[in-house]
């Protein structure tokens, strides 16, 4: 909940990140206090009222956000602003849906001069110029035109239930929405509050509309320099400064794994004057935590913990939004991830590019590695008959060399093993063990004695109930005893591919 | 989400695979003494493949394939078992694309062919099995040329 209010607000997010980890009253909004912020306090009068009412009805953790967020609008959005400021308590951390600006759109004139009054004294890090006004402002045409967009490609699980057909209604379009834009972002900012990595997508969405972003913010200034928890946004919105950035917008997948990266950014981006080169610092935090997104994608930040279960993927600007040309992408994002990560196992792959050569590279380099087992195991069979004592010896000195104990390593390392195979490795064996039937239980039991007679190995015990355990002394005895007759017969049923064993 | 493929860690444990190696190698130096050195040869493959499959554990498609197939042939050899069930059928989900054995084997085939245990699997998965198989191979291939140089001193 606290993360739903700090996310309400676009620029609020980095002071709502710093709320929700320094909960410790209005007052923690003051140390982030910045020098322009002296002409705040100027007009807290109606910012107070407001958002005192909200900030008892929201949770304690968040009293600047909610400060902001009716004091800015000075509209008679109050009963929404407490309604989903419920509903932000209600949804939880379940809104995937960025956060735009809350300010909305229609009253961009009145917002725009009610706003440096509005300020509420602890959120005194922003400053009170018009260009944070301006930029409210901006990140609320973002916000509004756009939230159908925004909220269809999630699930039920969004926050947006609360207020469904009010993000619905919003089209994307201009500011000529803007009443409905004002009565729709109070909802809509609530949705997107708990989660730090939608913060950049509304105005993503934005900016897949592209000329609608252009037209609703055709009065407000586009200024860089403004504290976005979303780096992506904030650096998009930098880009944008010339109205024409929005082609960096890529699909934004959320993960839990970059929230907290992404917090750290926030918090580090609370400052308006760093903006730019945090923005540039960020971006690169961002893309080098999602490895599996694309370099050139904007990486879908998660301020606050995002907790959905899957991930969330935005189209991209220009592109289908259709659903499978969405898990196309998905896909495909996958395989190139995996691709990656096999070009550095395989050696002498850097340079390759394309998915067939690479993947010409790794059917040899698997081959030639199957290849070399073989021969490895042929040499060891013409020196095995002389060193049947080394054998040992060596199993002790590999042991040491690793593990520093060679009799505690061999009683042991089996049964490391068990505890973690064993769960998952039950379901799997015993349909292979009833295949064999009957039999394997004799073979166990042979394969018990004979283990028993086994020297310089402390062998487990042959009752071991563990599954992946008896498979172990299944495979030692059926597969490495040659004494009983072949049966060339079954030797036919082998498979007949590249497999081999 | 729980994405374990953006945290690759799966390091092979090497002491693992030595262990199971070292001791695969005694046994078959104890019980086949008299045997061929083909038959030799052969068994010892097996038994660096099947401790390869017991190292990296049950959770990989490919480990679990392996062993599955160590097993079948060494049953079925000991006992005469039927071929009528290959285990792999127990293993296998019979995800078929049309006519898989019409048209032209693409790389992925070859690759599905390659890797045991992959053959149903989508592109992506298959990625990730044959990382995995490719890491285990790799220590599996060093395990035992440090055997072999240890053992030929």
């Amino acid at each position: 909940m606290e993360m739903n209010a700090n996310d309400k607000f676009g620029m609020e997010k980095r002071s709502g990140v710093h709320l929700n980890h320094h909960i410790s009253g209005v007052s923690a909004d003051c140390q982030f206090g910045t020098p322009s912020m002296g002409a705040v306090p100027a007009n807290p009068a109606i910012a107070m009222s407001q958002g005192v009412s909200m900030i008892s009805s929201s949770s304690p953790s968040v009293p600047g956000v909610d400060f902001f967020g009716p004091g800015l609008w000075s509209h008679p959005a109050n009963p929404q602003n407490l309604g989903f400021s419920n509903a932000q308590t209600n949804t939880g951390a379940s809104s995937s849906i960025p956060i735009g600006k809350p300010v909305a759109v229609s009253s961009r004139g009145m917002f725009l001069q009610a706003i440096p009054g509005v300020l509420p004294p602890n959120l005194s890090h922003f400053p009170a110029d018009s260009a944070f006004i301006e930029r409210a402002a901006r990140f609320s045409c973002f916000n509004g035109g756009n939230f159908s967009g925004m909220m269809n490609p999630f699930g039920p699980s969004e926050s947006l239930t609360p207020h469904p057909t009010a993000s619905r209604g919003v089209t994307g379009t201009q500011g000529h929405k803007s009443e409905l834009n004002m009565t729709e972002v109070p909802r809509d900012i609530t949705v997107p509050i708990d989660h730090g990595s939608s913060s950049g997508s509304p105005l993503k969405n934005q900016r897949d509309k592209g000329s609608y972003l252009v037209g609703g913010l055709s009065n407000v200034s586009r200024e860089a320099n403004f504290t976005e928890v979303d780096q992506e946004k904030s650096t998009e919105l930098a880009n944008a400064a010339g109205n024409s950035s929005s082609s960096d917008l890529g699909s934004k997948k959320r993960k839990r794994s970059n929230q907290d990266m992404e917090l750290d950014q926030v918090q580090r981006g609370t400052q308006l004057s760093m903006e730019n080169t945090k923005d540039n610092a960020e971006t690169e935090q961002n893309l080098e935590q999602n490895s599996s997104r694309p370099n050139g994608k904007q990486a879908k930040d998660s301020t606050e913990g995002s907790k959905e279960d899957y991930i969330h993927v935005r189209a991209r600007r220009g592109q289908a939004t259709n659903s499978h040309s969405l898990a196309e992408r998905v896909r495909r994002e996958k395989i190139s991830e995996r691709m990656k990560y096999l070009q550095d196992l395989v050696p002498g792959c850097s340079k390759v590019t394309g998915k067939a050569v690479m993947l010409d590279e790794i059917i040899n380099y698997v081959q030639s590695l199957q290849r070399q087992v073989e021969f490895l195991s042929m040499k060891l069979a013409t020196v095995n008959p002389r060193v049947d004592c080394n054998i040992e010896g060596l199993l002790s000195k590999d042991l040491f060399q690793f593990r520093g104990g060679s009799s505690s390593m061999i009683g042991f390392s089996p049964n490391m093993i068990h505890p973690q195979l064993h769960p998952s490795q039950q379901g799997l064996v015993q349909p292979g063990i009833s295949g064999m039937g009957s039999p394997s239980d004799a073979v166990r039991r042979a394969m018990n004695a004979q283990l028993t007679v086994m020297s310089g190995f402390k062998e487990p015990t042959p009752q071991i109930p563990n599954v992946w355990d008896d498979e172990l002394h299944n495979v030692m005895q059926l597969s490495y005893s040659t004494n009983p007759p072949l049966n060339t017969k079954e030797l036919n049923g082998k498979p007949r591919d590249g497999f081999p064993i | 989400m729980n994405r374990k493929n953006s945290n690759k860690s799966r390091n092979p444990n090497k002491p693992t695979l030595a262990f199971y190696f070292l001791r695969a190698l005694a046994c078959i130096n104890k019980k086949t003494s008299m045997a061929s050195y083909n038959q030799r040869s052969g068994t010892i493959k097996r038994a660096a493949y099947a401790s390869m499959a017991l190292a990296a554990g049950p959770k990989r498609a490919w480990s679990r394939a392996v062993l599955c197939r160590v097993l079948w042939w060494g049953s079925s050899r000991l006992h005469g078992f039927p071929t009528r069930r290959r285990p792999r059928a127990f293993f296998h989900r019979r995800v078929r694309v049309a006519d898989p054995k019409l048209r032209e084997p693409s790389k992925a085939d070859v690759l599905r062919r390659l890797v045991p245990g992959a053959k149903a699997m989508d592109l992506s998965r298959l990625l990730e099995e044959t990382a995995h198989y490719i890491q285990y191979l790799r220590a599996q291939v060093l395990l035992m040329q440090n055997v072999v140089g240890s053992v030929s001193d």
